[in-house]
C-alpha cells in the first residue's frame, strides 16, 4: 500500500521475484495499494484496467504496474518503555516471527525506544544477525519517545541506502516502518515535523497497538495518511499472528507508477480506486509531487 | 591474561596408537590466572602443587608457575548513557577519587566513553589529578545514547595490541547493550585470540518481570557481561546491591533507605579488579601444538577459591 518511490529523471524499478524492470524518463510517483475483497482476503490477481488513480481529484495516467511480489526495505520499531515490561517476551517472540516471514530480497532494521533510542546498524535480510539483535539488545524501562525514534529511524534508511539526506531513494521500494507499542508518547519534542517527512519521503507508517492507552489520534491518521494500517490487539490476542498477516499484507501489494499532474512540489491529494464492488483499496491519501528539473 | 606461546617445539612424544607410532609436537604455554577469595581478595603464596590445569578436560602437567607482570596495560570503557544508573558525577568522582590515584606507576591506561563510536582518550599520563580532569570531560561530551557496548569492546581489544603488558579490558556498565555491528560471542572470540581479559564492575541488576498471569520473565542485563569475563579470564564485580532489588517507582521510601544503606561502590569494586589482576599467577605447561581450540580449566587446591582463567585457548601450530 503505499508509495515508494518519486522519481525525477530516470527510473529503474527491479520486480521480484521475477526480476522484471521497469523503466521510464519521466517524473513519477509510485504507490502500494493494497486490495482486499468482502471477506478481508487479499485480492492479487487484478489488472491495470481495474485501477483508478486520482492526483487531487483529476484522473492520472498509470504507466507502471505491477502485481508481482515486491521487496521491502522496513524498520521495525519496538516500544520498550515501562509500560510495556509485562509484554517484553511476547513483543520479542513476536518480532521472530515477523522475521521469520521475511522473503530472501527483504531487508529489515530493527530499533527501540525507551530509555534509549537504539537503532541496529544492520539494516539486512540476514535472518540470523536479526535473531541475534532480537536475542540481545532488548531491554525494557523508560519512557516513550515513539515520535523521536520515528524521526531517527525514517533518518537511518537514506542514510543506509546512500541516498542523500531528505531525498527519497531511488529504486529503495517500499519502506515501512512497524511500531509496535501499547500507548501515547511521552517524551519526543516534536511530533508535525516528523509526520511532515514520512508524507513528504513516503514512509509507510504501521502501527501494532498493544492494550493500554492505544494509538494516538495523530498517529492513526498518519498511517491512513501514508497508506500504512494498525492493527489493534488485546491481552489475549495473538501478536505473533498480527505480525505474519502485516508480513503477508506488504508482500502482496500492488505497484502502481504515475505521473503527477503538476511536479510543482507541493502536496496533493490521492486516490486510488478499484472498479470492483466490494473491494476495498488502502493506500496514501497524500503525496508530495517532484519538482520537475 | 593469556599469553601466547613461549617456547617451541621442546619435545617430540610417541604415542602408539593402533600398532602405529604417531609424534606429536609438544609446545610450552603459559596462561594468567587470578585466585581470589570469597571476599574477592588475590589468594598469595600459591604453588606449583597447588593448581591443576586441564585441556579439553584431561589433566596436564604445570611445569612453572610465577609472577604475573604486576603493570598492565588498560582500557577501561565508561556507559554513561541514559540506561546507566550511576550518574556522571558518580563515575567522575569513582575514577577521579579512587580508580586513578590508585593505579600503578608502570601502567599504561586509556579511558573510552561508550557512544558510536567509542570515544577514547590517549594514554593517559602517570599525574591521576591531570588523568581524571582529562577523562571528566570526555565523560561530559558524551552521548546519552545508545549503548553499543560489543562494538566499544570490539574497539578497545584492537587498541591494544601491541601491548607489552597483560591486557585488560574493564568495563563499567549496567550491561544494557544495544546497537552493535558485532555480537557478543564476536567480541568474546577477538578477546580470547588477542589475550585480552575482560572484566567488568556493573549494576545490571536483575529483575523478574511477570509475563501475562502464568509466567515470567527473568532479565538480567549484565549476565552477558559476566560470561564474557568468565571466559575470558576476567573478574566480574556486581555493584548497586540496592538498586538490584528494589525499583523507585515501586517502593521509593524502601529505595531511597537501601540506597543510603548500601551506596554503590564503583571506584572501590574498580580498583579491586585491578589489584586482583595485578597479583595473578602465571602458568606454563606443555600442549600438543595442534593448532586447534581447547578448553581450560585451572582448579586451585584452596576451599572458596574462584580461579579467573579464560576457558579457551587456541594451540600454537
Amino acid at each position: 500500500m503505499k508509495v515508494a518511490a518519486a522519481v525525477t529523471a530516470a527510473l529503474v524499478l527491479a520486480v521480484f521475484p521475477r526480476q522484471q524492470v521497469f523503466r521510464s524518463n519521466i517524473d513519477m510517483v509510485a504507490v502500494y495499494p493494497l486490495v482486499t475483497g468482502p471477506e478481508g482476503r487479499f485480492v492479487t490477481d487484478l489488472r491495470q484496467q481495474d485501477f483508478e488513480v486520482f492526483d487531487n481529484g483529476q484522473p492520472a495516467d498509470v504507466s507502471i504496474f505491477s502485481r508481482d511480489r515486491q521487496p521491502i526495505t522496513a524498520l521495525l520499531l519496538l516500544d520498550m518503555s515501562a509500560s510495556m515490561e509485562d509484554r517484553w517476551m511476547r513483543v520479542r517472540d513476536a518480532a521472530v516471527r515477523f522475521v521469520d516471514a521475511l522473503e530472501p530480497a527483504d531487508r529489515l532494521r530493527i530499533g527501540t525506544f525507551g530509555s534509549e533510542i537504539a537503532l541496529s546498524p544492520h539494516l539486512t535480510g540476514d535472518k540470523a544477525i536479526l535473531s541475534r539483535v532480537l536475542r540481545e539488545e532488548l531491554w525494557p524501562g523508560g519512557s516513550t519517545p515513539l515520535w523521536s525514534a520515528m524521526s531517527a529511524g525514517m533518518q537511518s534508511i537514506p542514510l543506509e541506502s546512500g541516498g542523500a539526506l531528505g531525498a527519497p531513494p531511488m529504486n529503495q521500494g517500499r519502506r515501512p516502518i512497524v511500531l509496535v507499542t501499547d500507548g501515547i508518547d511521552t517524551s519526543s519534542a516534536v511530533q508535525a515535523p516528523v509526520a511532515a517527512r514520512a508524507i513528504r519521503e513516503q514512509f509507510m507508517i504501521y502501527g501494532i497497538g498493544l492494550e493500554g492507552k492505544g494509538l494516538s489520534t495523530r498517529l492513526v491518521d498518519l498511517i491512513g495518511q501514508t497508506g500504512g494500517g494498525h492493527f489493534d490487539l488485546k491481552r489475549s490476542d495473538d501478536l505473533g499472528a498480527a505480525f505474519l498477516r502485516l508480513a503477508d499484507e506488504l508482500h502482496n501489494q500492488y505497484l502502481i507508477g504515475f505521473t503527477p499532474l503538476a511536479l510543482d512540489g507541493q502536496p496533493h491529494s490521492l486516490e486510488v480506486r478499484v472498479k470492483r464492488e466490494g473491494f476495498r483499496v488502502r493506500a496514501p491519501t497524500q503525496f508530495v509531487a517532484p519538482v520537475r528539473k | 591474561m593469556n599469553s601466547a606461546v613461549v617456547r617451541l617445539v621442546a619435545t617430540l612424544i610417541a604415542a602408539g596408537i593402533a600398532g602405529s607410532v604417531q609424534r606429536v609436537a609438544m609446545v610450552t604455554v603459559t596462561y594468567d590466572v587470578a585466585v581470589l577469595d570469597p571476599g574477592g581478595s588475590p589468594i598469595a603464596g600459591l604453588r606449583v602443587e597447588d593448581f591443576e590445569a586441564l585441556v579439553a578436560g584431561e589433566s596436564v602437567a604445570i611445569t612453572r608457575v610465577s609472577a604475573a607482570q604486576a603493570d598492565l596495560s588498560i582500557i577501561l570503557i565508561v556507559d554513561a548513557t541514559n540506561s546507566q544508573p550511576l550518574k556522571r558525577y558518580e563515575i567522575n568522582n569513582a575514577l577521579a577519587s579512587q580508580w586513578l590515584p590508585g593505579l600503578s606507576a608502570g601502567d599504561r591506561v586509556r579511558v573510552g566513553v561508550l557512544a558510536t563510536p567509542l570515544t577514547l582518550s590517549a594514554w593517559l599520563p602517570s599525574d591521576p589529578r591531570v588523568s581524571a580532569g582529562l577523562v571528566r570531560s570526555l565523560i561530559e561530551r558524551a552521548g546519552p545514547e545508545p549503548s553499543p557496548l560489543w562494538d566499544a569492546t570490539h574497539v578497545a581489544i584492537e587498541a591494544l595490541a601491541g601491548e607489552k603488558a597483560p591486557k585488560i579490558v574493564a568495563i563499567l556498565s549496567d550491561g544494557r547493550s544495544n546497537a552493535n555491528v558485532r555480537g557478543l560471542d564476536d567480541v568474546a572470540d577477538r578477546a580470547l585470540n588477542a589475550g585480552v581479559a575482560i572484566s567488568v564492575v556493573s549494576e545490571g541488576g536483575e529483575r523478574l518481570l511477570a509475563q501475562g498471569a502464568d509466567a515470567a520473565a527473568r532479565i538480567r542485563p549484565d549476565a552477558s557481561l559476566e560470561w564474557l569475563a568468565d571466559q575470558t579470564g576476567g573478574v566480574f564485580m556486581p555493584d548497586g546491591v540496592a538498586r538490584r532489588s528494589l525499583r523507585p517507582q515501586q517502593d521509593p521510601f524502601a529505595y531511597v533507605r537501601e540506597l543510603v544503606q548500601t551506596p554503590n561502590r564503583p571506584g572501590p569494586l574498580l580498583t579491586q579488579v585491578t589489584s586482583a589482576l595485578r597479583q595473578r599467577y602465571r602458568l606454563s605447561f606443555s600442549t600438543p601444538a595442534d593448532g586447534l581450540l581447547h578448553r581450560l580449566e585451572v582448579r586451585v587446591a584452596r576451599t572458596g577459591a574462584a580461579v579467573h582463567v579464560q576457558k579457551r585457548f587456541l594451540a600454537p601450530r
